[in-house]
């Protein structure tokens, strides 16, 4: 369904005091360096690394908020470059985004309605009866029940689950082929992860959803992703089925990203190799 | 830093360049005979041809415009209708006048308002606070020429203790004398609308010091201060008080240039014979060269302003990069 | 935009400096609407003595609570009748100034670039304008009307707005939340006027106050100047017949009046404004 072919995104480095020093003219942050990757309908592949891997921004030119240096992005066979040339609107019905931060994405003016049915006014949708059945359908879907209680509701009346979830919401209501989840349930309680978790997991199967769930937390992704694919230094250096990745890496850096993985009973206190005390996740 | 500079200077020059464009087009653009803004028409006809010539107004508008451009650059701004004198004889007196008032009075303001302000947000809270910010902002809200009239009303006419206007005694001077800014009689003369200007503009900086202090409060260096057992006093004056003093400093001259823009105002009530008062009298007697020259004097003063205030802004918060 | 209207007034109501303003603001709209309705005599009529002599600025009394002018014209009147060109060109410009100055803003600070340098030029450009000057030139070039005022003060006056509102567009446009918008397929106005432009309503409301209270300012100033509507009374207008008259210091009671009613009007604007701002900005909550 997603074929993502080579994928490259290089910047130009930060024009800081350092540009001025001989030899850094024209130097680039190679953020995303050649990935390949594919991921079925109803499928859940996890990209998993630390700050700085590139995970997001893999996820950001899959949408089309960036643009790739070079590769392809192919969705259903087509070239989604060329989509989104030819109908920016169409392409957009396609991919949808999760985004990280709850509280950053949704806009605190508006209502769960606006916020959740602004998806379909963009598209040029006109029939507000329509609209609205859509709204209260994809609340109910993602389990803000009944959907009528939070229609006037603004974020700010939310706990931080259920932003996420009008978050999602608002992925769905353009019934896209392929989502993109990064960092989804980072910003949450531990309490309510796992409910958000196994929603996206539920969503992606029944509606046959391609999802790319970006995460550095590789505790959450055995309950959400079918593959996962291990991401360091703007390349991906592993990966396959999870169970696989998880009890049999083959790589070093996902060895240790293993180790640092909290363990669920507090009792048992794992100590991380010195090698990963310094490394930010 | 040089680089950033000079951009500045550049873009100030664009901006008067731009200005002088615009009054030159809007003096034009007049109903009636458009060079009805240059040349007198109190003047014999053959004056007004030979003048004509002159300023090349028989000429396409481009080309007026270009002569009006290299005039502007020779510090030839035409000749007074009302006068008959070269406009830039009449204005160079007036320029000073007009700083000579309000410069020494917007830093006096600004001193006693910093300091004034401080004390406020020192003793925050009491009943006198609160009274001195209601009447700062009372004071800000009358209109200034009001405020002059008022005081020219109390103190020159019931007490006489001031002069009612003008920068000197009429006749202790010749026209345009120096020696007339070193007598006491210029600084009786002074005193009254430096006093009011004073009063008035002092509002903002006390206003703004105080709210500045107060937001302050909160931040991690105050409180490290004060668990450092420095006393409250200490701590305000100390800490809150200077570093509210930078941001304050960098409105200065930018407030300064929008003073000498409003200075029409306080030179009317005086009858100060500054800029202000010579654009409007020009213009309430047609005299068109000289309104447009006093304007643009007041432009260059207010353009002039900015320039200082964004270097100084630059100079004194480090935070800011000459990108 | 109801929402904001009543934030407005939640936001405003809380302190004692607030509600204060707002009863006074109110008081004012209404002398507006009502002025003309109530004032006791024409504001441009001699009167005249039971003996039929001219009242030549008598001073106040049971039939004039204000005095007459040199002319004999009722000041309690005038001050009525004055309120109205006060609210209106204060009003019509602030509107105009946040119209202008919030789209230049939101424009230059979302596209940025090129624009956006091209903009902020032009608002530098007009940020060294001086205003009152700038006004009295343009009145006495086109005619002295209450719209060419409105105009020319609006022209000086969006340059602080825009500066304003564009800094607030450029933090407000790396919020995920319009990435969010512009991956459902939102076009850049849609993101600008949509999703941006209600974020930024509230502090184009404080600019409005403030703007508000400084058109009042300078309406006066330039009816007190003599470049005001000649066929219209305001409360500039009735300084400025004092002071050509020769006789503003024989009669406080023609001068003093409506320095005090612009003072209060001017105070009551600046009051609400603050307490407001005192809400929305977060950089003075803690003050």
């Amino acid at each position: 369904m997603i074929d993502v072919r080579d994928l490259t995104k290089h910047y130009a480095a930060a024009a800081g005091l350092r540009s001025l020093l001989p030899g850094r003219r024209g130097a680039v942050t190679r953020a995303v360096e050649g990935v390949s990757f594919e991921i079925g309908a109803g499928e859940v592949l996890g990209l998993v690394g630390e700050s700085g891997s590139g995970k997001s921004t893999t996820g950001r030119l899959l949408v089309g908020l960036e643009t790739p240096s070079s590769g392809t992005i192919r969705i259903d066979g087509s070239d989604s470059a060329a989509a989104r040339a030819r109908d920016k609107k169409a392409f957009h019905r396609q991919v949808q985004m999760i985004f990280q931060d709850p509280y950053g994405a949704l806009n605190p003016q508006h209502t769960v309605e606006e916020l959740v049915g602004r998806p379909l006014l963009y598209q040029g949708v006109r029939d507000r009866a329509k609209v609205a059945a859509s709204v209260r359908s994809v609340l109910a879907e993602v389990g803000l029940n009944p959907p009528e209680s939070y229609l006037a509701k603004h974020p700010h009346q939310l706990s931080g689950g259920q932003r996420q979830r009008v978050c999602i919401a608002r992925a769905i209501i353009l019934e896209p082929r392929f989502l993109v989840a990064d960092e989804p349930v980072s910003m949450l309680d531990v309490s309510i992860k796992w409910d958000i978790v196994r929603l996206l997991k539920r969503l992606a199967r029944d509606r046959g959803i391609a999802m790319l769930y970006i995460t550095h937390d590789l505790a959450t992704v055995g309950a959400v992703c079918d593959r996962l694919a291990i991401m360091y230094r703007g390349r991906i250096v592993e990966t396959g089925p999870v169970e696989d990745v998880l009890s049999a890496p083959s790589d070093t850096y996902t060895r240790t990203l293993i180790a640092a993985i909290p363990s669920a009973d507090p009792d048992i206190v794992r100590v991380p190799p010195p090698a990963l005390q310094q490394a930010t996740l | 830093m040089a680089g950033y500079l000079l951009r500045r200077f550049w873009h100030m020059v664009l901006t008067l360049f731009a200005m002088a464009t615009l009054m030159f087009f809007l003096f034009r653009l007049l109903p009636g005979d458009p060079t009805a803004t240059v040349i007198s028409p109190s003047l014999y006809p053959k004056a007004q041809e030979a003048m004509r010539q002159q300023f090349g107004l028989d000429r396409p508008l481009f080309e007026q415009y270009l002569i009006y451009l290299r005039n502007l650059c020779v510090l030839d701004f035409g000749i007074s209708f009302q006068t008959n004198r070269p406009v830039f004889e009449m204005i160079q007196g007036r320029l000073l006048n007009t700083i000579l008032l309000i410069l020494p009075s917007m830093l006096a303001a600004y001193l006693l308002g910093a300091g004034i302000g401080a004390i406020a947000a020192w003793k925050r809270g009491s009943a006198a606070e609160v009274s001195l910010v209601f009447t700062a902002t009372a004071l800000q809200s009358a209109p200034l020429f009001w405020l002059g009239m008022l005081a020219i009303l109390l103190f020159s006419i019931k007490l006489d203790l001031f002069p009612i206007g003008h920068i000197v005694t009429p006749g202790m001077f010749p026209e345009q004398d120096w020696r007339m800014y070193l007598s006491a009689d210029f600084l009786h003369h002074l005193a009254l609308p430096f006093l009011v200007n004073t009063l008035y503009q002092l509002c903002f900086p006390l206003l703004l010091m105080r709210s500045t202090m107060l937001s302050t409060i909160g931040e991690d260096y105050i409180e490290l201060a004060r668990m450092k057992g420095l006393s409250e006093r200490r701590v305000l004056f100390g800490h809150a008080a200077r570093n509210a003093l930078l941001p304050l400093a960098t409105t200065l001259p930018m407030i300064l240039g929008w003073a000498v823009a409003g200075s029409v105002v306080i030179e009317t009530v005086f009858s100060w014979p500054g800029l202000g008062l010579l654009m409007i009298d020009a213009i309430s007697r047609a005299d068109y060269p000289v309104a447009q020259a006093a304007f643009l004097l007041i432009a260059v003063l207010t353009v002039f302003g900015t320039f200082i205030a964004d270097l100084l802004y630059g100079l004194l918060d480090p935070r800011i990069v000459y990108a | 935009m109801p929402t904001i209207i009543l934030d407005f007034f939640r936001a405003v109501w809380r302190g004692p400096f607030g509600p204060t303003g707002l009863v006074i603001l109110g008081l004012c709209v209404a002398l507006a609407i009502l002025g003309p309705a109530i004032a006791p005599y024409d504001p441009v009529a001699r009167n005249y003595d039971a003996a039929g002599k001219l009242l030549r600025l008598a001073p106040p009394s049971w039939q004039h609570w204000l005095g007459t002018t040199l002319l004999g014209r009722d000041v309690l009147s005038q001050m009525l009748v004055g309120a109205r060109p006060a609210l209106l060109v204060g009003g019509l410009t602030a509107l105009g100034t946040v119209l202008i100055g919030v789209n230049i803003g939101l424009i230059s600070g979302y596209f940025g670039g090129r624009i956006d340098s091209f903009l902020m030029r032009l608002t530098d450009m007009f940020l060294g304008l001086p205003f009152l000057p700038f006004i009295i030139i343009v009145l006495s070039l086109t005619g002295r009307s209450l719209t060419t005022m409105v105009i020319a003060m609006t022209l000086v006056m969006w340059r602080s707005t825009a500066r304003v509102v564009r800094a607030q567009v450029l933090s407000l446009r790396e919020m995920p939340f319009v990435a969010a918008a512009r991956i459902t397929g939102a076009s850049d106005l849609a993101i600008i006027y949509r999703e941006i432009a209600p974020n930024i309503m509230p502090i184009a409301l404080v600019s409005v106050a403030f703007a508000l209270a400084w058109a009042i300012i300078t309406e006066a100033s330039i009816g007190f100047l003599g470049f005001g509507d000649p066929s219209v009374v305001s409360w500039g207008s009735i300084v400025y017949d004092a002071y050509a008259s020769q006789m503003m210091y024989r009669a406080p009671w023609w001068v003093v009046p409506p320095g005090i009613a612009i003072m209060v009007l001017v105070s009551a604007v600046y009051f609400v404004g603050r307490a407001y701002e005192q809400v929305v900005n977060p950089r003075l909550r803690t003050g």
